[in-house]
């Protein structure tokens, strides 16, 4: 049995000003295995960051099935923790406050709280900012107290939503990297959403692309590339010719989609 | 090299040219009594109020006057703290609370109390009761508005973050929302103060037996300038160092949310 298991899950807006349904996301279904690293790429409004947000529990599925080990998803659970592209850390709290705030509404008894803190500052490299505020941070150092405050709740499953998207180009690639060696030490099943065709490369073991109106799975390409991935990976052959066959793909649907609106 | 905060240490060079300004004031003040360009019936002089002063703090009649005054002002903040900082995260919260109860605060934020001052003393009487609803109806107001603003600004990320987390409602207000909403609910207090303090000294004056306000009335009637000046005085001291001391917490407990919003 998969760990994570997508069922035909179709997530459905109402809309607020016409008479219609917004259909966000349509019978997806995909099976992950436990430990795999699976990137989601797809354009703006795919529904991607929709999967994320289903599969955490903070939105109702109106169809088809979301399941963990086998068993249904309903709502936020232990067995999974978020980073956000926004990082969604309190900027009145210390670093040090920020990874322990996971921690505390999960109930993790607050003898364990200190050691792993600790740790997981330690992992993510923030060791010495452990007192610093947010807003003293930079914005590669602020998602690194998000992936750690996630790590913390030593969730099975890690959802990240264009987690880097914030970041400028090589922060980006860098906090990259660093992302590929805590999985490595830590092998979690990561889902990973991004717009940006390397970086799901780079990163998945399997490449999810997506395409909109509405939102579904377009295909999903497995990267042959082995592991321990570097930077240097991004000017090979193996990895050029996966980012044209995705953008390929991409365009392929922009041109479907664009004939079909003025038909 | 430290920068030299404005308001950290007493003896800044700003509140050293802030008193002399003031002392400048009073011994223009003094010597009027002497050169008598003004009657000094009607203005008095420093020394005069002083001399005042020490009469009425050796009658009593200070005390008596400034106990009642200060209970009335306590009880009145106090209902309005607990009040105002509950039905405004209330209101913060819930976009029904808030459609539905705006409209009538915002009016009644924007009336002068005065003009209901004949109405609360004919329901709560002369007496304290009627002074405390006074200041309660002064200070509410701010409070309640600046904690349903500092609830409502509050980063909807952070709370959909608290969520993924399994935070409770409870949780939600008791670690992100409540915190997240200090800074402006301090600041909402310290205008209550000031409201609160004209509240019972103008409730004091229409209709009361004791307190500061019935007190400057009092000395008023008779021309007794000196002791009005006294306890004008005293209002103003008790007023600015109330004020002083908020802004001091204010300081103290926010400087880290300076540059919140250039996270969000």
């Amino acid at each position: 049995m998969a760990h994570l298991q997508l069922e035909g899950v179709t997530v459905e807006y109402q809309q607020p000003a016409s008479e219609g349904v917004f259909t966000a996301l349509e019978d997806i279904s995909l099976d992950v295995e436990a430990g795999e690293f699976i990137t989601l790429v797809g354009p703006s409004g795919c529904g991607k960051s929709t999967l994320l947000l289903a599969i955490d529990g903070l939105i109702p599925v109106q169809n088809g099935k979301i399941l963990i080990n086998g068993k249904a998803v309903d709502g936020p659970g232990g067995n999974r923790a978020m980073v956000f592209q926004e990082f969604g850390l309190l900027p009145w709290r210390t670093v040090e406050e920020n990874v322990k705030f996971g921690m505390e509404l999960r109930k993790v008894p607050a003898d364990f709280i200190p050691r792993k803190t600790g740790q997981y500052i330690q992992l993510v490299g923030l060791e010495g900012f452990e007192k610093h505020y947010p807003h003293q941070l930079s914005g590669g150092m602020r998602q690194r107290v998000g992936i750690a405050r996630a790590l913390a709740v030593n969730p099975e499953i890690l959802l990240m939503d264009e987690p880097f998207g914030a970041l400028d180009a090589q922060t980006r690639e860098e906090m990259g990297a660093e992302l590929l060696r805590i999985w490595e030490t830590e092998r979690k099943t990561i889902l990973f959403v991004t717009h940006s065709i390397e970086e799901a490369i780079f990163l998945g073991q399997r490449v999810v692309v997506m395409a909109s109106s509405p939102g579904r799975i377009r295909k999903v390409i497995e990267v042959e590339i082995p592991y321990p991935r570097t930077i240097f990976v991004l000017d090979s052959p193996q990895f050029t010719s996966y980012k044209s066959a995705i953008r390929k793909l991409m365009e392929e649907e922009k041109k479907s989609r664009g004939g079909r609106r003025e038909s | 090299m430290k920068k030299a905060k404005p308001s950290g240490s007493l003896c800044t060079e700003k509140t050293i040219v802030g008193s002399a300004t003031v002392l400048f004031f009073l011994i223009l003040w003094q010597l009027n009594s002497s050169a008598r360009l003004i009657d000094p019936q009607y203005i008095s002089s420093p020394s005069q109020v002083l001399m005042a002063g020490i009469e009425t703090i050796r009658s009593r009649a200070f005390f008596l006057h400034w106990s009642v005054s200060l209970a009335e002002f306590l009880v009145g903040m106090i209902f309005a703290v607990l009040f105002g900082v509950i039905l405004g995260c209330v209101i913060g919260r819930f976009k029904t609370a808030s459609d539905l109860l705006d409209p009538a605060i915002m009016a009644l934020y924007s009336m002068p109390r005065v003009t209901i001052i004949p109405l609360i003393v004919i329901w709560f009487g002369i007496g304290m009761i009627s002074k405390e609803v006074v200041v309660f109806l002064g200070a509410v107001f701010p409070i309640l508005i600046n904690a349903a603003a500092g609830i409502k600004q509050v980063d909807p990320g952070i709370i959909r973050a608290a969520k993924s987390f399994g935070a409770s409602e409870s949780e939600i207000f008791s670690k992100v929302l409540l915190p997240g909403a200090f800074p402006y609910i301090i600041a909402g207090i310290r205008l209550g103060i000031g409201r609160g303090l004209i509240g019972f000294i103008i409730a004091e004056m229409y209709a009361a037996t004791k307190g500061v306000g019935y007190a400057l009335m009092d000395a008023g009637e008779v021309m007794k300038t000196d002791e009005l000046l006294f306890y004008a005085a005293t209002v103003i001291l008790f007023g600015y160092a109330l004020i002083f001391l908020f802004g001091r917490i204010e300081v103290r407990y926010t400087k880290h949310l300076a540059d919140m919003r250039s996270l969000q």
